[in-house]
């Protein structure tokens, strides 16, 4: 073998890119093209190492490449990941480069948790566990822009809160707001958004629910007040809406009505003394108004 | 004037596998696939030539991308949960693994790779990419979700000495 091959080789053999080879030594032109690749698969490895992923050296080819290129793809996939979750997708789950996949994936799960606990806190309210009002107001926005009219809503009021809260401490008027919405949560679909909207207040959305739909609903927590033995007392309102326009219209309409019957249920409570404070039972309650029809197409 | 048909696909043409393989059930080696498949291909390049033969399987894949999307995934809206669902298929049917590079929804560009891919990992190293009916494949999926037409080139492939399939898929201007 001639003398420059066999140094050339020598060279490749100790991991060294040989500098220099002569057109005219032997075998020159398989070892320009071992060189050329080395020297891709070098500079790929080099960029690899680098951080840099933005060329994937699409025209070198090979084993020692391809293991090279699967490394890229694993880190350009993980970097798409990484975007991923940055955008708020916590789905993603890493399947590569063993330890760190497992505590990467530990670490999305802990954060998929916090946000779901802190999604859980900015949209619930804290003493019943029904929604607050952030989630009401953002779901009559959202429910307005979709399909599901007509949509009903029913504002509830808390009779006697404050007697309760002044006479017996807030503990007791604690547990009395928690009764209520006990009963509220137990008379709605699950579709239904049942909302603690203030102290003693309650509002529900109930998407694709008609006149008929939401009278039969109120008359089923009248019942369930009825049986609930206790001081439990509610004023309720209830509107339709049929058009997206109709909605927030409706919402002030269900809250009139819910201040209608709270004056009626007042005199009838007056008028029958010295029947217990609290406005309770289905007698005062059976008879909540109709509410005036609102603007829009008349069925 | 049409011809009739005599072996249009469809879904249903896949079987009640549970009842016509109560003992063997629905999975078979790879090698049979692979056994079918290159000589469906050897086949069809003898009669009709290389290019052609590449453009049926392009067309083939195509086909049972469109009708995989619309049987196991569609319809989705969300560009996650269809990356979620087509890798978690892939998956579960040992299809290949399939990872994102790139995913511009706007632009319509992904670049897209597939490791363990049914038709290719482990085949003999030669001097052409091999995927064609994956090509064809991953176009059909990303036009049932996107309703915009994609061209799919492979661009890595085991048998180019890569260990893992890269797809660049760009949408049609």
């Amino acid at each position: 073998m001639d003398e420059r091959t066999r140094l050339i080789l020598s060279s490749f053999a100790n991991g060294r890119m040989p500098t220099d080879i002569s057109d005219d030594c032997e075998y020159s032109e398989e070892l320009m093209a071992l060189s050329e690749y080395l020297t891709g698969c070098y500079r790929f490895a080099i960029d690899i190492s680098n951080g840099d992923l933005s060329n994937n050296y699409v025209g070198l080819r090979g084993m020692l490449a391809g293991s090279l290129k699967t490394l890229h793809a694993s880190l350009r996939h993980l970097t798409w990941q990484t975007k991923q979750i940055a955008q708020g997708d916590l789905t993603q789950r890493i399947d590569f480069l063993g330890e760190f996949s497992s505590s990467f994936n530990s670490m999305v799960a802990s954060l998929d948790e916090a946000c779901t606990a802190l999604l859980h806190v900015s949209t619930h309210d804290s003493l019943t566990g029904l929604y607050n009002r952030a989630y009401f107001d953002a779901e009559l926005v959202r429910v307005a822009s979709g399909r599901c009219f007509p949509i009903s809503i029913i504002v509830v009021d808390l009779n006697g809160l404050k007697e309760v809260n002044d006479s017996r401490g807030h503990e007791s008027g604690d547990r009395l707001i928690q009764q209520a919405a006990a009963v509220l949560r137990g008379v709605f679909r699950g579709d239904d958004v049942v909302a603690r909207i203030g102290g003693d207040e309650f509002a529900v959305i109930m998407p694709s629910a008609s006149e008929e739909v939401v009278q039969a609903t109120v008359v089923r927590v009248q019942q369930q007040v009825c049986e609930n033995n206790s001081e439990l007392s509610m004023a309720l309102g209830y509107a339709v809406a049929k058009t997206p326009h109709e909605l927030k219209k409706a919402l002030s309409l269900a809250d009139e009505q819910m201040y209608v019957d709270k004056r009626r249920q007042k005199s009838a409570t007056k008028s029958a003394e010295p029947k217990p404070l609290g406005l309770s039972k289905i007698e005062s309650l059976q008879n909540i108004p109709r509410p005036p029809r609102l603007l829009g197409p008349r069925s | 004037m049409e011809t009739e048909r005599k072996y249009e696909f469809s879904w249903d043409l896949l079987g009640d596998i549970e009842m016509g393989r109560p003992n063997l059930g629905p999975v078979a080696r790879l090698e049979v696939y692979r056994l079918m498949q290159f000589c469906f291909r050897d086949v069809i390049e003898k009669a009709h030539g290389s290019e052609e033969a590449d453009r049926i399987f392009y067309q083939a894949g195509y086909l049972a991308g469109q009708h995989f999307y619309a049987n196991l995934i569609g319809p989705l809206q969300d560009l996650n949960d269809f990356v979620a669902k087509l890798q978690s298929l892939l998956k579960e049917l040992k299809i290949g693994i399939l990872r994102i590079e790139e995913a511009d929804l706007e632009k319509g560009h992904f670049v897209i790779t597939v490791s363990e891919d049914l038709d290719c990992s482990g085949l003999p190293e030669k001097d052409f990419e091999f995927c064609t009916y994956d090509e064809g494949f991953i176009a059909a999926l990303l036009e049932s979700f996107t309703g915009k037409k994609f061209l799919v080139k492979e661009v890595d492939c085991w048998c180019t000495g890569d260990r893992t399939c890269r797809f660049l898929a760009q949408a049609a201007a």
